[in-house]
């Protein structure tokens, strides 16, 4: 069941970006910048002129999508392709990534939470499409700010469900219902990650 | 007329004979059944010898009481001699999930041959040995429940029966199904009684002793084979006539559901670590102290086809289809450990659904992750002894004759039975093992392995081997086998074994510790590997432990992911009589299958597991206070927006 979802929804996602990247290409919406014009990070948002503390920002960010990245493979490839949970040094190194991925996002949601609040413009914007209205999405960073606050919200759920596990509270019922939150909220959490940093790369490039 | 008389009295003769067959098969079975009624049943019965005689106590020469035919009366014996302790002798016998082997020791000629029927892997069948029946009861009769081969007798037309034993058989007599060593109930019933009786080849006798109704003066062994026993008595049977009543009927205190201490006597451990004056120390297993009996779980039908525990609700114990049908899934599976504790979701009867038999408590396992319950048995946590740094040894009441007492009592020592061994059962899950390394001299063909008979042995290198030395040492209860001394033995049992053209038909080869040992070119001894060295393990269940007392107990991770956890890392103990002084191990992830470096830098990441879980606490917290006061400003803003609309 789970294996058909995650495969559902990661067709899904990826046919959203390829439609949206062919047409933003159709549309001339990305421009390719040249080398030498930027800095070599600069599709992280790294510039020249940051501060000791803006660039911390970004390596947190960098940290958490490899972070992200290798907890992905690790729990979905072997889930993907034949249903198997993954143990052995897989496993460890799941468990492994998890604290410096958790960290990172602490430091994300308190370095990068002000900067993602919904301006006036975003918060009518975002109430005018929950009532299905046009809305001018022009330069919009609603949808890139909404699934950050998603990730976030999931990273509690995700985390404390694995947590909850290692204690003496939950049995052997409990310890599948915390397993079954773990792994779709993981889904729901890494869906969430990519649409975010393939719309942040997206944002990079216009 | 005379004809007619004739005629008639055939007519008749025929109708008795008819009458008596037919009342005989109405008989059979009439007392298998259940009526419903849970009283037990007062059994006054008459008892018939093996002529199916009634026995009189009072008559000169009483014979001693069969069980085909008193029992059989009533209960169908054939049935029964289909059950798992009576049908291991016949062919295409089942083989079932491993147990433990009967054991062939001759500690002189260092030899331990692990010996069953059923072609486990590691057990050589007694054909393999030349073991006869007759041989298997001289050997094997102390805990032997009867039937099977104590009841193969040659036939007069078997060629191949040794003269000899062709001889003793009817003196001796058939060593029939004991029914009474399981469902007597009365404290006098002795099995050690029936092992003396079976040492004395008084096999006929052996039941009627043991069950205290009767004593017997005289040895079958004794007596030349040419000893008649339908006219000369020169074994005497003296039944206890007070136990008559005036109908010669007796009373027996039989039950349908054996108690434990009848189950004990064949299937009891000892732990040597503190044997002798300090088994009191020992706690019995929690099931029994409760107040249950074996046959609550072990339970059989009128085929006495005995559940083992071993079919679980979702798990197959191996691919044996044949060992499936043997059994009613739906109804054998609800008395396995987690059938019974959690329930059988296939079970047709509603409360086996649901699990909790007789009060079994539904264990909650709080705190262990499920993943366990798919790669360890119950019993990997719950049973035997508990893991420590070494394995430890136990001795088997049919493999050391435990509960022979008086002046046949046995003090054996060998052979060694290493436990707890946490290795992979049939179903792929890790669980404890008792163990024993076989050690025999035997011949290699086409890279197959087969013990040669001891006495064979015995006859080729008795010098070499030094079977004349009287109170030869002993060393860790091995009397020491140097390699000169293999080599030697090698060579005698090679030339033995040579064909015509001189050369060897089979190589001779000696099993011991884990190696197999051949000569070489040379004349040198050589060491491999070979899986008939493999040591011979079987699954045990019991004694089953309190939860309190369980591996993991209240989440305790570290009793097994610790890097000097002995359910891992313990070290297993190989037994051999090459320097049996010296201590050699081996360690216990290579009977569990397990990657020892992956399983340390498991272990050694449950150092770290208390500051990753602070650190998630914390990290989770702060997370989700940042969410809070983002969502506390979202809140204000709703308010401030919905204030603004008058």
């Amino acid at each position: 069941m789970f294996q058909a979802i995650s495969w559902a929804l990661f067709v899904i996602i990826s046919l959203w970006m390829l439609i949206h990247i062919t047409v933003d290409l159709v549309k001339g919406k990305i421009s390719f910048k040249k080398s030498g014009e930027h800095h070599r990070f600069w599709w992280c948002g790294w510039r020249k002129e940051l501060t000791l503390f803006s660039k911390l920002k970004r390596i947190a960010g960098i940290v958490a999508v490899v972070c992200l990245i290798v907890m992905f493979f690790t729990a979905f490839t072997g889930r993907l392709v034949s249903d198997q949970l993954m143990t052995g040094y897989v496993l460890m190194i799941h468990v492994g990534t998890a604290p410096v991925f958790i960290i990172s996002l602490l430091f994300l949601i308190v370095s990068w939470g002000y900067q993602c609040r919904l301006t006036d413009l975003e918060w009518k914007e975002f109430l005018g499409r929950l009532k299905f209205k046009s809305t001018n999405t022009k330069n919009s960073l609603l949808t890139i700010k909404l699934t950050f606050w998603l990730a976030m919200v999931l990273s509690v759920p995700v985390s404390l469900s694995m947590l909850a596990s290692m204690f003496t509270i939950f049995g052997t019922h409990g310890q599948e219902v915390l397993f079954s939150i773990h792994q779709y909220t993981s889904l729901a959490l890494v869906s969430s990650a990519f649409i975010h940093l393939y719309l942040l790369l997206r944002y990079q490039y216009k | 007329m005379i004809q007619i008389i004739r005629t008639l009295a055939s007519l008749m003769l025929l109708t008795c004979v008819i009458t008596q067959v037919w009342s005989a098969e109405k008989g059979k079975g009439l007392g298998d059944g259940h009526d419903g009624n849970r009283s037990s049943i007062s059994h006054v019965i008459t008892l018939y010898d093996e002529k199916d005689v009634e026995i009189k106590p009072s008559v000169s020469q009483p014979r001693p009481i069969s069980m085909r035919n008193t029992c059989g009366k009533c209960h169908d014996y054939e049935a029964m001699a289909s059950g798992w302790h009576f049908h291991s002798g016949t062919t295409n016998v089942l083989t079932g999930r491993v147990g433990e082997p009967w054991v062939l020791t001759d500690t002189r000629i260092r030899t331990q041959i692990p010996i069953s029927n059923r072609g486990w892997k590691g057990a050589y069948k007694p054909s393999d040995i030349d073991m006869s029946a007759w041989k298997f009861l001289k050997q094997f009769s102390s805990h032997f429940p009867g039937g099977n081969y104590g009841e193969m007798e040659p036939s007069d037309d078997d060629e191949d029966a040794d003269p000899e034993e062709f001889l003793r058989w009817p003196i001796s007599g058939k060593y029939e199904i004991n029914c009474l060593a399981c469902h007597h109930a009365d404290r006098k019933q002795n099995q050690s009684d029936s092992a003396l009786q079976a040492a004395r080849e008084n096999f006929r006798w052996a039941a009627t002793v043991a069950s205290g109704l009767a004593t017997v003066k005289g040895a079958a062994s004794e007596l030349d084979d040419f000893y008649d026993p339908e006219t000369e008595y020169g074994i005497v049977t003296s039944y206890d006539k007070s136990r008559f009543d005036a109908n010669n009927k007796v009373f027996l205190d039989i039950v349908r559901k054996p108690p434990s201490n009848r189950c004990y006597y064949c299937h009891s451990n000892q732990d040597l670590k503190t044997p002798g004056k300090y088994e009191w120390i020992h706690n019995e297993d929690v099931h029994l102290a409760s107040g249950m009996s074996c046959s609550d779980c072990h339970r059989n039908g009128v085929d006495h086809m005995i559940t083992r525990g071993d079919i679980e609700p979702n798990h197959n114990p191996h691919s044996s289809s044949k060992y499936l049908e043997a059994f009613d899934l739906k109804k054998a599976a609800s008395y396995s450990c987690s059938g019974c504790h959690l329930g059988n979701p296939n079970a047709v009867d509603a409360s086996n659904k649901m699990g909790g038999h007789l009060g079994a408590p539904i264990p909650e396992h709080k705190g262990i992750p499920p993943i366990h319950f798919e790669k360890l048995s119950c019993t990997a946590c719950h049973s035997g002894k508990l893991p420590e740094g070494k394995t430890g040894r136990v001795r088997t009441a049919r493999i050391h004759k435990l509960g022979l007492h008086g002046k046949h009592a046995m003090n054996k020592q060998l052979p060694h039975v290493i436990t707890p061994v946490f290795a992979k059962a049939e179903n792929g899950k890790i669980s404890p093992h008792n163990m024993i390394w076989p050690s025999f001299w035997g011949v290699k063909t086409n890279d197959v392995v087969k013990p040669l008979p001891p006495i064979l042995v015995r006859e080729i290198a008795s010098d070499e081997l030094g079977l004349e030395t009287d109170n030869p040492e002993r060393l860790n209860d091995w009397i020491e086998l140097s390699e000169e001394q293999i080599a030697k033995v090698l060579k005698l049992i090679n030339d033995e074994y040579k064909s015509e053209d001189e050369k060897p038909v089979s190589e001779a080869v000696y099993i011991a510790g884990g190696s197999l040992f051949v000569l070489n070119n040379k004349g040198e001894i050589v060491s491999t590997a070979h899986e008939a060295a493999e040591p011979y393990k079987w699954p045990i269940a019991h004694d089953v432990r309190p939860a309190s007392q369980s591996l993991g107990s209240n989440g305790n991770c570290a009793d097994c992911h610790s890097q000097d956890s002995p359910f891992i890392f313990g070290n297993v103990e190989i037994d051999t009589p090459i320097k049996p002084g010296e201590e050699q191990t081996l360690s216990m992830t290579e009977f569990g299958g397990l990657d020892p470096s992956y399983y340390q830098s498991f272990a050694f990441t449950f150092l770290f597991r208390p500051w990753m879980k602070v650190i998630v606490i914390i990290a989770s917290a702060l997370i989700g206070l940042v969410l809070l006061l983002f969502a506390l400003k979202g809140i204000d803003r709703i308010v401030k927006t919905a204030g603004k609309n008058k």
